[in-house]
C-alpha cells in the first residue's frame, strides 16, 4: 500500500502566554492509500491538530508532514493553500457552509481557485453533488437542508476538486444515528470506489468501527488499537 | 466577473449591513456632488458673466448693489471721462436683497444697447419686436423653462407691484446670470416702479482693457463731489463683492462636501469591519479549502468597492434629481446661477467613492487576510 500520509516525529507546541502545552509529542504515522482510518481519543488529546497538520492548516513545532511525497510543513501559508485546494478535502463537524451560498455554489467554491472552464466546472460540481445524492437540491441555501443533507454538501465540496486525501473533523458528530449512518456509508464508499483515503477524527466508537483501522491518542501520543474492518 | 458573483450573492443574502452602507455611501455623494455642483455653478456664473473690459458703476454706500440709486444724469459725466468708449444703464428690480431660491429679477436696459454690452443670442425679428414696444420683454431660456413662459404672453409680476409685460423672444445669453432675468425697456421699468430718472447701475466699456483701474479712480473721482457718489469696479471685481456673502457660504459647504466624502470611508470601514467580524468562521472555510491570502483580501475589497460604487451611483443620481433635474437655482443680489451636476462631477463622486471605500476597506481586508486558519476556526467555534 502506497504511503499517503507520513507523519516523522511530530511535536506541536501551543504557547498560551507563559504557558506551553505540548499538543503533540512526537507522533509517527503512515496512512496508505485508500484507508479509512479513525482517531479516537479523549478531548484535548491533539487528534484535530493532528490532523489540521495533515490539512496543512497548522505547521508543527518540529518534525515532517510529508503528504504524497511533498514535505509540507517546509510550505509558507500561501502554497499551502494552494496546495489544498487539489491535494485535500476537509469536512468539519459543524458543515462549515457558506451560508449566503446555495449547495451548487459551495461545491464550486474550491473549483473557483482552480483555472478549469465553465462547462467542466459545472460536470466537476454536479458529480459530486450526483454522489452525495443532493443534485436536486443544488439550489438550496443551507438553512434550507437538514443537517445531513448540510453534511453531505460538505462532503460533495471535499469531493469536487478530486482530492486523494479526505479529512474529517468529527463529521458525524451534529449527526443523528440515521444520518451518521447515511455519511459513513458514504465515506466507506469514496474509499472503496474511488480510492479516496480518508481520515476521520471521532468520538464516537460507532463511527470508528466503520474505519478499516482506529488509532488513540492520549496526551499528545498515538496508540494502535485496531485495524480490523475491511 | 466569478468573484464578483461571490460577492454580489453574499451582499444581497444578507443584505441588511451592505444596504446600510451603500445608503452611508449614497448620502455623502449626493451632498458631495450638491455641494461642488453649487460652488463650481458660483464660479461659472462668475467667469462667464465678467468682461474684462467693463467696468460697473454703482452707489457708493450701497452695499446691495440692486438697491444702489444712482441718477440718470450720471450718464452725461461718465461719458466724458478719458478712457471711456460707451456707457448704458440698467435698473435692477428684483423681490427682495438676500438669498433666495425663487427669486425675480428684472433688468430695465437700453435696448439700443443691450447687445453692444451683453452677449444675447435670439432672433433679430424678436429682438426688433422687442425694442419697439414699450412693456415688452424678452427673457433669458432658463428663466421661461422655469416659469413656462412662451412668446407672446403677457405675464404680471405680482411679487413686483403687479410689474407686466409682454414677452416678445426668449434669449441665449453667454452670461449665465442673464438667462434667468428678464429684460424689459429701460424708461419702461422706471415709471412702472415709481423710480423716474433713476438707475441701479452703470455699465462702462473702456477703450483699454489695460486701464480700467484708471478709468474706474476717474470717474469715483469725478462723481466724488455729486449728490449720489460713486465706487467703480471692474465686473468681476463687482461680481464677487456682490456674491461675496454666498461665495463664502458656498467654499465652507464645498469643504462639507469633501468632509462628507469621509463618511464614505468611515461607512465603508466599517461595515467591512463588522461583516469581516461575523465572517471569521466563513473567512477561515475559504482559506481552507484553498484561498490564499490575497484572494481574500481581493474578495473582501471587491465588497467595499461594490458598496463604494453602487453608493456614489445611487448618490449621484440623487444629486442629479436634486440638482439638475428640478432646474434648482440659486439667486443671490440679482445674479442668478443654476448648479449643475456634470457627467465630470457624477464621474468625479464615483471615482473618489470607490477610492476611498477600497482605503477604508483595505485594513480590514488586509487583517483578515492574514488570519491563521486553525487559530480562526478555535476563535469561531
Amino acid at each position: 500500500m502506497n504511503a499517503v500520509v507520513q507523519i516523522e516525529s511530530v511535536h506541536k507546541i501551543h504557547r498560551r502566554g507563559p504557558e506551553q502545552i505540548d499538543v503533540l509529542q512526537g507522533v509517527d504515522l503512515t496512512v496508505g492509500s485508500g484507508e479509512f482510518l479513525a482517531l479516537m481519543g479523549p478531548s484535548g488529546s491533539g487528534k484535530t491538530t493532528l490532523l489540521n497538520l495533515m490539512a496543512g492548516i497548522d505547521s508543527p513545532t518540529s518534525g515532517r508532514v510529508v503528504v504524497h511525497g511533498r514535505d509540507i510543513s517546509q510550505f509558507n501559508e500561501d502554497q499551502l493553500a494552494a496546495w489544498r485546494t487539489r491535494n485535500i478535502g476537509y469536512i468539519f463537524q459543524a458543515y462549515n457552509l457558506v451560508p449566503v451560498l446555495t449547495a451548487y455554489e459551495n461545491v464550486e467554491l474550491p473549483l473557483l481557485l482552480l483555472r478549469i472552464p465553465t462547462r467542466r466546472r459545472h460536470e466537476q460540481v454536479m458529480n459530486a453533488l450526483e454522489t452525495v445524492g443532493l443534485a436536486d437540491r443544488r439550489r438550496h441555501l443551507p438553512s434550507q437542508l437538514s443537517g445531513g443533507q448540510e453534511q453531505r454538501v460538505a462532503i460533495a465540496r471535499a469531493l469536487a476538486p478530486d482530492p486523494p486525501l479526505l479529512l474529517g473533523d468529527e463529521p458525524t458528530g451534529n449527526l443523528d444515528r440515521e444520518n451518521a449512518g447515511l455519511v459513513l456509508d458514504l465515506i466507506g464508499l469514496l474509499c472503496r470506489e474511488l480510492g479516496k483515503t480518508f481520515v476521520m477524527v471521532t468520538h464516537d466508537p460507532k463511527a470508528a468501527a466503520a474505519a478499516t483501522r482506529v488509532l488513540h491518542m492520549e496526551k499528545g501520543v498515538l496508540r494502535e488499537s485496531r485495524e480490523a474492518h475491511t | 466577473m466569478k468573484w464578483l458573483r461571490y460577492t454580489l450573492h453574499a451582499m444581497l443574502r444578507a443584505p441588511i449591513r451592505p444596504a446600510l452602507a451603500v445608503l452611508a455611501v449614497a448620502l455623502a455623494v449626493s451632498l458631495f456632488c450638491a455641494v461642488v455642483a453649487v460652488d463650481r455653478g458660483l464660479q461659472r456664473m462668475l467667469t462667464t458673466s465678467a468682461r474684462p473690459d467693463v467696468l460697473v458703476v454703482f452707489d457708493r454706500f450701497q452695499s446691495c448693489p440692486p438697491l444702489s440709486k444712482l441718477p440718470a444724469a450720471h450718464r452725461s459725466a461718465l461719458e466724458k471721462i478719458d478712457g471711456v468708449r460707451d456707457v448704458t444703464a440698467e435698473l435692477f428690480v428684483i423681490s427682495s436683497c438676500s438669498r433666495v431660491t425663487d427669486l425675480v429679477a428684472v433688468h430695465g436696459v437700453e435696448p439700443a444697447k443691450i447687445r453692444a454690452f451683453r452677449e444675447i443670442e435670439l432672433p433679430e425679428a424678436d429682438f426688433e419686436a422687442f425694442a419697439g414696444e414699450r412693456g415688452a420683454a424678452i427673457v433669458g431660456k432658463r428663466a421661461a423653462a422655469r416659469y413656462g413662459w412662451s412668446v407672446g404672453e403677457t405675464v404680471s409680476l405680482e411679487r413686483l407691484g403687479g410689474l407686466t409685460f409682454t414677452i416678445r423672444g426668449i434669449f441665449e445669453a453667454k452670461a449665465e446670470s442673464l438667462e434667468s432675468a428678464i429684460l424689459v425697456d429701460l424708461e419702461y421699468l422706471q415709471l412702472a416702479t415709481n423710480q423716474p430718472g433713476t438707475v441701479t447701475l452703470y455699465h462702462v466699456r473702456v477703450a483699454n482693457p489695460e486701464a480700467t483701474g484708471a478709468v474706474a479712480d476717474a470717474i469715483d473721482r469725478q462723481l466724488a463731489g455729486s449728490t449720489s457718489p460713486t465706487r467703480t469696479a471692474g465686473e468681476r471685481a463687482f461680481l464677487d463683492a456682490a456674491v461675496s456673502s454666498l461665495s463664502g457660504l458656498v467654499e465652507f459647504t464645498a469643504l462639507l462636501g469633501y468632509g462628507a466624502l469621509g463618511l464614505v470611508a468611515l461607512g465603508v470601514g466599517n461595515s467591512l469591519s463588522m461583516s469581516i467580524r461575523d465572517r471569521t468562521r466563513e473567512i477561515a472555510i475559504l482559506k481552507t479549502v484553498g484561498f490564499r491570502r490575497p484572494q481574500v483580501l481581493r474578495l473582501m475589497l471587491l465588497e467595499a468597492l461594490v458598496c463604494g460604487v453602487a453608493g456614489g451611483a445611487l448618490g449621484a443620481a440623487a444629486a442629479w434629481v436634486l440638482i439638475t433635474a428640478s432646474r434648482f437655482e440659486l439667486s443671490v443680489e440679482g445674479f442668478s446661477f443654476a448648479p449643475s451636476v456634470s457627467p465630470a462631477l457624477v464621474l468625479e463622486g464615483l471615482g473618489l467613492s470607490a477610492l476611498l471605500a477600497v482605503a477604508a476597506g483595505f485594513f480590514p481586508a488586509f487583517r483578515v487576510a492574514r488570519l491563521k486558519v486553525a487559530a480562526a476556526l478555535r476563535e469561531a467555534d
